[in-house]
Formats: C-alpha cells, structure tokens, sequence
C-alpha cells in the first residue's frame, strides 16, 4: 500500500500506470452510462407524483455527488500540496478543478431544468441550490487562480488554502436539506436505514452514479497525463513516450 | 420498456422537452470534458516531437541557422503557451 502511494508521486510510473487504467476505464465507463441512461430513461417506470421528468436525476444526482465527492479529492490534494510540497499533488489539483466546476454545473442546470415543470421555475434561492452555486465558484476560483499566477508554486500554495477553506461548504450542502426545510427533497438513497425509492428506480441511479465516479477518475488521469508530458518535456521518457531516444 | 412507441419516448406526456435537453447538455459537456485532454495530449506530443527534430536538424546546421531555429522555437512556445 505504502509503496503504492510512494509510486504514485513518480511522474513517468504515474504516466504508464494511468495510460494503462485509461485503456479500460474508457470503455468500461462509457458503458456504463449507456446502459444506466438507457434504463433510466426508457425502461424504469415514471414517478407517480413528478411523471417523466424525475428522469432527469439520473444525471442530476450522480453529477452533484461526484461533484462533492470530487472536492475532497481537489481538497485533499492541496493538503498534500501544502504538507509535503509533492508536485504531483499540484498536477492532481489542477487537474480535478475543472472537471468539478463542469459536473457541479450539470447538477445546477439539469436541476434548474427538472424543477421548471415540476416547482414551476428554474430557479430559488433555496440553502441546497445557493450553496452548490457557492461549490461552483469555488471550482471556477481554484481554476482561475491557477492561470492568474506566473509563478506555478505560488498559484498551486493558493489554490491548496482556497479548496482547503472551500471544504467548509461541503457538510453545508449535505445537511442543508436537514437543516432549513426548503424545496429542495432530503436525500433518497441512505446508507444506514432504508431507501426511500423503488428498486427499479434505485439500480440504475446506483449505475449512474458508477459511471460518473468513473467518468471523474478518468478525465483527472488524463487531465493529469497531458499536464505531465508537458512539465517533462524535456526529461528522457517523455521523449521516449513521443517516439525518441 | 416502459414506453410504447418512439413518439410517446420523445414527448415523455409533456416532459419530453425537459428530459431531452437535459440529457442532450450533459451529454455535450462530458464528451468535452474526455475530448479536451485527449486533444491536448495529442498536440503536447506533436510539439515534442518537431521540436526534437528542429533541434537535431540545428546540431548539423551552421550557427547562424541554429539561432534562427532557437528563435522559431521559442515563438513556437510562447503560441504554445498562449493557447493553453
């Protein structure tokens, strides 16, 4: 395990071993969400309150989980970042901010989307929404700060606080829907006690949510390759990946 | 199958308009999101590759023309730089 995680900091280790995940991940993953979409949008039967329209969170509820989920990673990450000064952990940052920023806006338009026939408008400034809008920023803001600096150690120390503060709006999303009774519906899939949704509802949520934690793994690997080769275009395996030495 | 025939699946009794655009703009941004490292990897390789044939090809050339090809090298990188 430890030399796992030793490895991982290794840029051309990390190169080949990520180049071999993404091989399978692609067309594992993209199955995945095939077949998920197809079930949930033609075979699962409609809700009997909302009708059709619930179909929309087979992608508005992976994106919003992967989308926090993915923070964690972000913020973990700057952790790593600011702690041990890997460099690595800098590249994986960077490349999880925009992945984050385009899933968190999924979850924002897809639900903005689901709530005009069903709230009857696009949009409230309920705690769930406000606060994932703030989750937004904060991607857009990790990856802005990123290009606004010259100096790439100096950005990467600020983007590391920025995400690290950003944490806090995590458990604020989460609970927000316990919190403040708003609109927006508490959580229908528990981990401790019973779902409060049908199995034929459930199984192609859950293979959703599969194909989108795939889906983030997959776009930071390669986000994290095309980084790579670039930081170490001068260094022998990236020559020798591109077909020198 | 819950839908009896094509045109029940795109009108979804009245939601068909909702569902679809919602699928049909997620599905626009995750293919950008695997398509834009893929792009970018493939253009990386490419520039290593020229510009490790520039500086085999200046190795052999007068010192005049290696000046000439550092200079194009390094306007190639600034573009390189200013296109992400």
């Amino acid at each position: 395990m430890w030399s796992f995680i030793h490895k991982l900091g290794s840029p051309p280790w990390f190169f080949r071993f990520s180049g071999n995940v993404v091989k399978w991940l692609l067309p594992v993953t993209i199955a995945v969400l095939f077949v998920g979409a197809f079930w949930g949008l033609l075979v699962a039967p409609p809700d009997y309150r909302q009708g059709n329209s619930y179909r929309i969170i087979y992608i508005h509820v992976p994106a919003a989980v992967v989308s926090l989920a993915g923070y964690y990673v972000m913020a973990l990450a700057g952790a790593i970042s600011l702690i041990w000064r890997i460099k690595m952990a800098d590249i994986a940052m960077k490349a999880a901010a925009p992945v984050g920023a385009v899933l968190t806006g999924i979850a924002l338009v897809t639900g903005a989307i689901w709530g005009k026939p069903t709230w009857g408008t696009w949009w409230v400034w309920d705690a769930r929404i406000t606060s994932m809008l703030i989750l937004f920023f904060l991607y857009l803001g990790v990856v802005a700060l990123f290009e606004a600096y010259e100096n790439k150690a100096a950005a990467a120390k600020a983007c590391a606080v920025l995400s690290l503060v950003g944490t806090v709006n995590i458990p604020i999303i989460y609970k927000s829907v316990d919190w403040w009774y708003s609109l927006h519906q508490p959580a229908s899939i528990k981990f401790t006690g019973e779902s409060a949704i049908d199995a034929s509802m459930l199984y192609p949520l859950l293979l959703m949510i599969t194909a989108f934690y795939g889906l983030f793994a997959l776009v930071v690997m390669m986000n994290m390759r095309a980084d790579l080769v670039w930081h170490h275009r001068q260094s022998s395996w990236v020559r020798q990946w591109a077909g020198f030495e | 199958m819950y839908f009896d025939s094509l045109t029940a699946v795109a009108h979804m009794d009245g939601h068909g308009i909702y569902v679809w655009l919602a699928y049909a703009i997620t599905m626009v941004l995750l293919s950008w999101l695997l398509w834009s490292p893929s792009r970018e990897l493939r253009k990386r390789k490419l520039w290593i590759v020229a510009e490790a044939r520039r500086r085999a090809a200046s190795t052999n050339a007068t010192p005049e023309a290696e000046t000439q090809s550092e200079q194009a090298m390094s306007t190639d990188r600034a573009q390189m730089e200013t296109q992400g």
